[in-house]
């Protein structure tokens, strides 16, 4: 009968515990990103501006309080606040970048160009601001 | 320890991943469903499509002969209807208008699968005005 030594007993459990990180650290990666909302809230915002830009007409001025998409697109490490918000007038889509190198995306139907797109920073929330105007072709 | 003890102590770590794949797989698909779902916003879409043909149709004349009289009187952007919205306007029974790639037999049939769009159908004089989404929003990277 041998006895099982205390290098062996160690050797079992680091074992153990490496597996347990193995599995354990991509899953809190996963379950981070989730629960900080980006996927949730670009999601809304995106959706949220087609709703308004559908609405609207040439000549309007649209300001809309994102905060919460500020904060959570610094939190994630965004560059810059001007990638937040892109508006593609030749394919009609506006997308919001809340995390890196992932951006979400929706279509308007409504026949307009955005233009003068800005974010402005503490008034005393950030305030996207951008106007609405005829096709420019 | 013999050696069949020391075979069966190593055999444990299969138990032990199981364990770890059943918890933090069903950790993972938790969190997936409930914050991967996305805003159904597809009757918003249609509601204000509706509202917006029904707006425009009050206001304006269309020339139903002529091709994209009623996209430019209406500032509706044509390309953006053709994957996932639906626009359907008969006349007693005759078809004025047909766009998109939305199969209008599949409007109310929500309740049965959520796959199928969601419409909304009005009349504005003696029109029937029929419109549909069926549009997801579009992850990219990037």
């Amino acid at each position: 009968m041998a006895e099982e030594t205390g290098t062996e007993v160690l050797w079992n459990n680091i074992i153990y515990i490496i597996l347990l990180i193995l599995f354990l650290a991509p899953a809190m990666f996963f379950l981070w990103n989730q629960m900080n909302g980006a996927a949730i809230w670009s999601d809304f915002y995106a959706k949220e501006l087609s709703k308004v830009i559908n609405s609207a007409e040439p000549g309007d001025e649209i300001t809309l309080n994102v905060h919460k998409a500020t904060e959570i697109a610094q939190k994630n490490g965004v560059q810059s606040f001007s990638e937040i918000f892109t508006f593609k007038n030749p394919e009609n889509q506006v997308c919001v970048k809340l995390s890196p190198n992932k951006r979400t995306c929706y279509t308007f139907f409504n026949d307009v160009d955005i233009i003068n797109s800005q974010i402005k920073l503490g008034t005393p929330d950030n305030i996207l601001t951008f106007e609405i105007s005829e096709v420019q072709k | 320890m013999n050696k069949k003890a020391i075979g069966g102590n190593k055999i444990m770590i299969f138990p032990f991943l199981l364990v770890l794949i059943i918890i933090l797989g069903g950790l993972v698909l938790g969190v997936w469903l409930f914050f991967g779902s996305e805003i159904d916003f597809r009757q918003i879409d249609t509601d204000l499509l509706n509202n917006k043909i029904q707006s425009c149709l009050s206001k304006n004349t269309i020339d139903w002969q002529k091709q994209n009289d009623f996209y430019e009187k209406c500032k509706i952007n044509q390309e953006s209807l053709q994957q996932n919205l639906l626009i359907l306007i008969t006349q007693s029974d005759k078809t004025l208008l047909t766009t998109g790639k939305i199969d209008p037999t599949q409007c109310f049939l929500g309740e049965k699968n959520k796959n199928y769009p969601v419409c909304t159908k009005s009349s504005f004089n003696d029109l029937i005005i029929l419109t549909g989404s069926n549009q997801k929003a579009n992850k990219q990277l990037g």
